[in-house]
């Protein structure tokens, strides 16, 4: 386990999720349901009412009216600002601001954001949340899924590594679907997301973990049960990739002086992911398109690559680009060192940022070819992988550090 | 309809401001820059405001946050625009008042601030009010907008700062038929600011700018503001009410808004204008910039040192402006005559790079374009305290023309590119406001922005990393400063530390400069950051971590390093200590937590870990003497358990060069929120965590309730007798009154540096001693005896002691509080600053009086009198009380260690022998590094060592004198100077009488000769004198002439007040001091060749700037008939 100097990640089973009536008693919950059914809402709104009697909860929805949807008062619906509502599968920094807002006007001891299918949560899990908000002493709850092999890969290759190696995050999903967080936290998201929006407009993402961290707030990761994961409306993976790379990098160029800070301990690898040495044709059909992807930009995007990369990730990129789907690994290191330097050209604007982030998918397409083959389905064997690639982006640390304060191609 | 058009009084909507810090000017990084010479984007051949706008991309990629425009107003330009005709409204030809505010809201939209002159002193006689008080009557409200005189001697005496083109502050106006004065060109008339009506139309200009959301005014020329006759008419009390009625509006009605004073003054000079906080919010330091270009050209890092050690401190939301270069001249009226005239010989060879009081030239040609010195002098610049202000095109390392006129030479066009005029304009190039460089090597062709953009190795990238570096650490901007004094001068080495308000985190950095043109090695004291890990901070690259020996770096030519200073880096497969980021205390094991107890800790199974931490936490103390040694074994030696919570720990220190010491170390051990207070408002004294219990092994005296329960064995002790708990003893005065004490707060004192203070309310001082040594301490001792046995009333009493059992170790020290106004050497060094004050314009006095003497009668002279009397009183005063203090040691008792005693055949030959010892070392020394003194210091040490033998003859006067004729010896105080004084009431008391704290304490506690106690203080008043002296040449050195024969005069008439006092009451009792005259002179001068020497030693060792000081001493004594 990591040594993480700024903020706490900790593991709260739902074991661990009955509430303390004496602790909690007579405190307030608001649950924000930007993107839910009025259907949901009320089912939701049962739920809550069946976990513990001493906590009164506000909903606050698009979708539904703002009265009582409880006889016995303790749970009442809120009216949810008008503008700008819940627009997409993920969180923006709008549903942060609403929410802050509300938490902040109503005094909220606690707040729940849940975002897209949040209907489909366990009830454990809502009352697993807004405990660890309540009593668990975190000011961020981020939820932990049970994710196949398949899934979430946008954060095990990029999200994940790059908050735990630069901000000593450890959670898998730092942009998360669902969040709880404390009164103080509330506030601080009212600052950053009233920034994000004005600077960068409605679809401006918030990212909480790195807020926390930078605050010096505790951030908990609690393991919730498996809930649908919502998929993104547009179907083109540049554009996917580029609104959140590109989100995640601003947020990594503003915060520079803090992350620069934060030291790691590199943590011991016991084991190392392997492919299985023989795969059939059946198992490589999933990765052959990626890497084809992969070898048409490697003849295509060269000049954009060499704009951003050093000599030796470009000729590691050569030799990954001739290797057979069989063979076809990218090093976790050389993952490492090619999004750290992406970061850097974002930073510098070395080119248009647009292209930019297009350069970067079918590097992000390698990786991910490697992933499937690795973990070949079997998800112990996936979740080696991601831990090899984290701890990749820690050891590389010192590389982006550097590079960043004084960027120089000319080495290594 | 434009703002420029008469329609502008409606003035624009108040803006909100641009920014969230209101100490964003901390973390500023201010370029500064000429519209008129920025960018063109008309094609008239002058730069304008759409011409900046179009080039502020190029300023946010370089990294700057604060964009400072030198005057863009409505001008004749006769002062590059520092001579205003219209103060709301911008120039024609660089665009228009909409211009600006887009200009501005594009600024901001880049996260930049900006900054623009209020020049407030003066107009241009073209200034419609001008023009208007000229034409209107005699004391008209319309005439007195200005000075105006009948006359051209009011004000006399008043300097001439244009030196180069005015002759008199006064011009004849032949209009007005009166002169109107001007302290620059004499088309810049002053505002008369004892006209209201002026002061409302400056804050009617002001505010117009502000509410257009500029963030920032800098106050031109804000020292002349007010016109007083008899003074300088500079800096005169009156200008500060102004400018705090300037700031008060802008805090009334302006949130993060900024003023900076232009005031070309010395630190102290300018430290008024920053007020309580309340007057300006930053201000230049003018005289660092000149010494630091002194200091690469020297390659000796004493002029950076000591500009700084004569800054003073400011308040917390204030801060200094730094630069390299601006638009002015390289100004030299901050340094003395000798430094000028170096600096125009090191720096302006052609008489056509001079201007007034400077040297009209670039950054890049300053230093013969030499990339390294450029790069040197810029990290020199981003890791002062201040926030550094960069001048345009110095980022590209742009020259200059000394052809041009007045200034100009440093205000040519901007160099974008190798187009037609440099890409700054498309005119023709004959159209151009100045012409563009062009010679071979500083041409745009070779020098312009575009082609440095292109190459990664250019000034320009280089610059913009540093830049984006320093913004990335707040301690350059928010730090304090400490210089390290690494043997190797050429080495300038110094800590910048910051710890945030929230507490948030904390940065330290060490910055290490070589200023010299080859590599040189350097060895730093950084003992007290031992087990912490510099880390490279322009590539990230870890060093070896310090520990308690000297930390060795090389350094290659005008290199230079940025170290931060990390916590030890975790070490996660360590299971003992967790160090975390925030110097967090380190954790004891499991093992220990679950029985932690204090006899666990000190005598059971904990025991060995707390020696494994000892080393460790003991050299992060302040009171710890050991720093510069290498620790082998800390061990808890004893442990006097004062009760469950509470016991007195001594630890013994086992060093390398096989020397021990013991230390004294009171523990405690906290648990939950009293531990939490610990780790957030103690830190320093938690000695470790105690694993997950959340409880902490701590220093106890940050603990009320310890503090307390010291006070209590005082409390519960008999009086005068000796009351024993276990191993502790209390010994109370018979003046100890526990009535008063009762129910004191308590709080830990912060001057104390070897030691603990801790005082009671204002009643009662305990002092914790720290390093614990057999027997009685000196100071307990003698205070003791004054209180108890000799009834003096000249010290502050004592009021009792505790000390161990076994061996009689004094471990505190109960005095009482004396209230006071500070130590004796500030308040002779303030009288001394006012008497030069009187002096400076004075000649020579008539005559220095004599040094004092036990030979002559000393007649002060009247002059002396008339300018120093209040000094000459207070040290007469002090003559008394020394002698008072001698016959009180004197009293006659039955106490061996007290009783005075002959002087015998023995003691007299220690004595030559300690003189001869003394001689050997020091002249050895000034022998050794001759070399490196000042040229007239080096004149008299020559002197010196040719004359050794004299020297080495005054050991005679020992070894010749009968001991009959010698006086008696008592215990003296030991280490008597003006700071071991405290003003109080009209009178002195006298403090620390533990001696020479190096010297072992059976050589402290030997009697000797009072007459010692005499030099000594004799010594200090001759220091007073010439420091002062010096500092007061530095500040003003067109004064400096006469001073030194003043301060003779001042330290001959105090010597002589002082001795003849003294005398007076000693010799009440007979046989103290010699009889005869001629033995007690003989002696007392061999006391005082031997503080010489010693002082002499120590200042070629620490201060060599100084020696001059001991020098002159020793000259004078050597010199002098025996």
């Amino acid at each position: 386990m990591s040594s993480l100097p700024m903020t706490e990640v900790s593991d709260h089973s739902s074991s661990k999720t009955l509430v303390n009536d004496n602790v909690s008693a007579h405190a307030t919950v608001l649950v924000c349901l930007p993107s839910m059914s009025a259907e949901g809402v009320h089912a939701l709104a049962g739920d809550l009412k069946a976990t513990s009697p001493h906590i009164n909860f506000l909903l606050a929805s698009c979708n539904t009216p703002s009265d009582s949807i409880d006889g016995s008062g303790r749970v009442r619906m809120i009216e949810y600002p008008d503008q700008p509502a819940h627009s997409g599968w993920i969180l923006t920094a709008s549903d942060y601001l609403n929410a802050a807002n509300l938490a902040l006007e109503y005094r909220a001891s606690a707040t729940m954001l849940l975002g897209t299918e949040a209907a489909t949560l366990p009830h454990e899990a809502l009352q697993t949340l807004y405990t660890a908000a309540l009593e668990g002493g975190g000011d961020l709850i981020l939820p932990r899924y049970p994710a196949g092999p398949h899934e979430g890969l946008v954060s095990a290759a990029l999200l994940h590594p790059l908050s735990r190696a630069l901000y000593g995050i450890d959670a898998r999903m730092p942009l998360p679907l669902d969040v709880a967080f404390s009164p103080r936290m509330a506030s601080r998201f009212q600052t950053a997301a009233k920034r994000a929006v004005s600077s960068v407009g409605g679809e401006a993402l918030l990212w909480p973990a790195t807020e926390a961290a930078v605050a010096s707030f505790l951030t908990h990761e609690v393991a919730v049960g498996r809930r649908v994961l919502p998929q993104p409306a547009v179907d083109d993976l540049n554009s996917l990739l580029a609104h959140i790379a590109g989100s995640l990098f601003a947020d990594i160029e503003t915060k520079a002086a803090f992350w620069q800070r934060v030291r790691s301990v590199i943590p011991a690898q016991k084991t190392n992911a392997t492919a299985k040495q023989t795969a059939g044709d059946d198992d490589l059909a999933e990765v052959r398109p990626m890497i084809a992807d992969f070898r048409n930009a490697y003849t295509n995007l060269q000049e954009i690559w060499s704009l951003v990369l050093p000599p030796q990730s470009l000729l590691a990129l050569k030799k990954l680009s001739l290797a057979e789907p069989e063979a076809f690994t990218m090093p976790a290191n050389l993952w490492a060192r090619t999004v750290y330097d992406f970061v850097l050209a974002f930073r510098l604007r070395t080119i248009n940022r647009g292209h930019l982030l297009g350069a970067l998918t079918p590097l992000y397409l390698a990786w991910v070819a490697s992933h499937l083959r690795i973990a070949d389905d079997d998800q112990t064997r996936a979740e080696q992988h991601i831990e090899e690639t984290s701890a990749a982006f820690i050891a590389e640390k010192p590389y982006i550090v550097s590079r960043w304060r004084w960027p120089d191609r000319f080495n290594p | 309809m434009t703002r420029n058009s008469p329609g502008r009084d409606l003035l624009p909507e108040k803006k909100f401001s641009s920014v969230s810090d209101q100490l964003w000017y901390k973390d500023a990084i201010i370029y500064e820059l000429h519209v008129r010479a920025f960018a063109d984007s008309n094609a008239d051949g002058i730069g304008d405001l759409q011409g900046l706008i179009s080039k502020l991309d190029y300023l946010q990629e370089l990294g700057v946050t604060c964009l400072w425009l030198l005057p863009f107003f409505p001008s004749p330009l006769r002062d590059d625009g520092y001579d205003i005709a219209d103060y709301m409204s911008v120039n024609p030809s660089y665009g228009t008042i909409e211009d600006f505010q887009q200009f501005l809201d594009e600024a901001h939209s880049r996260n930049m601030q900006v900054m623009i002159e209020l020049v407030i002193n003066h107009t241009s006689d073209q200034h419609p009010w001008f023009q208007l008080a000229r034409r209107s009557p005699k004391g008209s409200p319309e005439r007195n907008m200005y000075v105006w005189s009948d006359t051209d001697k009011l004000y006399d005496g008043v300097r001439i700062i244009f030196t180069d083109t005015e002759k008199s502050n006064w011009t004849w106006d032949e209009v007005a038929q009166q002169y109107y004065w001007h302290r620059f060109f004499s088309h810049q008339p002053d505002l008369n600011f004892d006209n209201p009506a002026v002061m409302e139309e400056v804050l009617r200009a002001m505010r117009f700018w502000l509410d257009m959301g500029v963030d920032g005014l800098r106050l031109d020329a804000i020292p002349y503001l007010i016109e007083r006759d008899g003074t300088s008419c500079e800096n005169v009390p009156e200008t500060h009410v102004k400018i705090k009625a300037i700031r008060k509006v802008i805090d009334e009605e302006y949130e993060n808004r900024l003023i900076l004073a232009e005031a070309n003054m010395w630190p102290a000079d300018v430290r008024p204008y920053f007020g309580d906080g309340d007057e300006c919010h930053m201000a230049f330091h003018f005289p660092l910039m000149p010494r630091i270009y002194m200091a690469i050209r020297q390659e000796d890092r004493l002029p950076i040192t000591d500009i700084m050690a004569q800054t003073p401190d400011i308040p917390p939301n204030c801060q200094w402006g730094i630069f390299l270069r601006n638009h002015d001249e390289l100004t030299l009226e901050m340094v003395t005559d000798d430094e000028r005239d170096y600096m125009y010989m090191a720096y302006s060879a052609d008489p056509r790079m001079r201007i007034n009081v400077g040297i009209r030239r670039r950054l890049a040609p300053l230093v013969d374009n030499n990339r390294r010195r450029i790069e040197l002098l810029n990290s020199l610049l981003f890791s002062m305290p201040g926030t550094p202000i960069m001048y345009y095109g110095d980022e590209i390392g742009m020259g200059d023309n000394i052809y041009l006129g007045d200034r100009n030479g440093v205000r040519t066009p901007m160099q974008w590119n190798s187009d037609r005029n440099a890409g700054f304009s498309t005119a023709v190039p004959a159209k151009l406001y100045f012409p563009v460089i062009m010679d071979p090597v500083w041409g745009y062709q070779a020098i312009n922005v575009e082609a440095q953009q292109s190459d990664p190795s250019s000034l320009l990238h280089w610059t913009r990393n540093m830049i984006a570096l320093r913004k990335l650490f707040q301690v350059f901007g928010r730090g304090s400063l400490e210089f390290l004094h690494p043997e190797n001068r050429k080495a300038l080495a110094y800590i910048r530390d910051y710890q945030s308000e929230d507490g948030l985190h904390s940065e330290t950095v060490l910055c290490v400069a070589n200023l010299s043109r080859f590599a040189q090695p350097v060895s730093l004291d950084l003992s007290k950051f031992a087990g912490r890990q510099p880390v490279e901070m322009l590539g990230y690259v870890p060093f070896p971590p310090i520990d308690n020996t000297p930390y060795a770096l090389t350094l290659a030519p005008y290199s230079f390093f940025w170290l931060e200073l990390q916590p030890a880096a975790p070490q996660a497969e360590t299971p003992v200590l967790i160090s975390t980021p925030e110097e967090a205390a380190p954790t004891l094991t499991e093992g220990v937590a679950t029985t932690a107890s204090l006899a666990n800790l000190l005598e059971g199974s904990g025991r060995e870990m707390v020696h494994d931490l000892l080393p460790e936490y003991l050299v992060q103390q302040r009171w710890f003497g050991g720093k510069s040694r290498t620790i082998t074994s800390a061990e808890i030696a004893s442990s006097i358990k004062l009760d469950d919570e509470f016991a007195i720990a001594t630890v013994a220190v086992k060093y390398q060069d096989n020397s021990e010491e013991t230390y004294q170390l009171p523990l405690g051990i906290a648990t939950s929120d009293a531990a939490e207070d610990l780790k957030a408002n103690s830190s320093k004294a938690v000695f470790a965590s105690l694993s997950e219990s959340g409880a902490v092994l701590y220093d106890a005296s940050a603990s009320e309730h310890f503090r307390q329960r010291l006070l209590q064995l005082f409390l519960r002790s008999e009086d005068g007798a000796e009351a024993s708990e276990d191993e502790v003893a209390v010994s109370r005065s018979l003046f100890f009154d526990p009535a008063k004490l009762v129910g004191l707060p308590s709080r830990v004192g912060s001057a104390e540096q070897s030691n603990t203070s801790i005082l009671f309310g204002n009643q009662a001082i305990m002092k914790l001693f720290r390093r614990l040594q057999p027997s009685k301490n000196p100071d307990v001792e003698i205070c003791a005896f004054l209180t108890d046995v000799a009834h003096f009333d000249y010290i502050p009493p004592y009021l009792g002691e505790i000390h161990r059992v076994s061996d009689g170790a004094t471990l505190a020290f109960l005095q009482a509080f004396a209230p006071n106004e500070g130590d004796g050497w500030a308040w002779f060094t303030e009288e001394l600053n006012q008497y030069f004050e009187l002096v400076a314009n004075c000649p020579r006095p008539q005559s220095l009086g004599s040094s004092p003497s036990f030979l002559q009668s000393g007649e002060l002279p009247g002059e002396a009198r008339e300018r120093a009397g209040l000094s000459i009183d207070a040290a007469s005063v002090l003559g008394t009380r020394t002698a008072q203090m001698h016959l009180a040691l004197a009293t006659p008792t039955e106490d061996a260690a007290f009783a005075a005693e002959i002087t015998g055949k023995d003691k007299l030959s220690a004595d030559a022998n300690r003189l001869l010892q003394q001689t050997e070392i020091s002249l050895s020394a000034l022998e050794r590094t001759m070399p490196l003194l000042a040229e007239e210091a080096k004149e008299d040490a020559r002197w010196l060592l040719e004359n050794r033998d004299s020297v080495r003859a005054r050991a005679t006067v020992f070894t010749s004198m009968l001991p009959e004729s010698a006086g008696r010896r008592i215990r003296i105080h030991g280490d008597y100077h003006l700071g071991q004084l405290l003003r109080s009431r009209h009178d002195f008391l006298i403090v620390d009488f533990e001696g020479e704290p190096a010297r072992p304490l059976e050589e402290r506690r030997e009697k000797q000769s009072p007459l010692r106690d005499v030099a000594g203080m004799l010594r200090s008043y001759s220091y007073a004198a010439q420091s002062a002296a010096d500092r007061y040449a530095q500040r003003r050195p067109d004064q400096a002439a006469a001073l030194p024969t003043w301060a003779t005069l001042w330290e001959n008439a105090i010597g002589t007040a002082f001795l003849q006092a003294y005398r007076e009451k000693i010799h009440e009792t007979p046989g103290l001091i010699p009889q005869q005259d001629g033995a007690a002179e003989a002696l007392l001068a061999s006391f005082i060749l031997e503080k010489c020497l010693y002082e002499l030693l120590y200042e070629l060792n620490n201060r060599p700037t100084w020696v001059h000081i001991p020098l002159s001493g020793l000259l004078a004594i050597v010199k002098k008939p025996s």
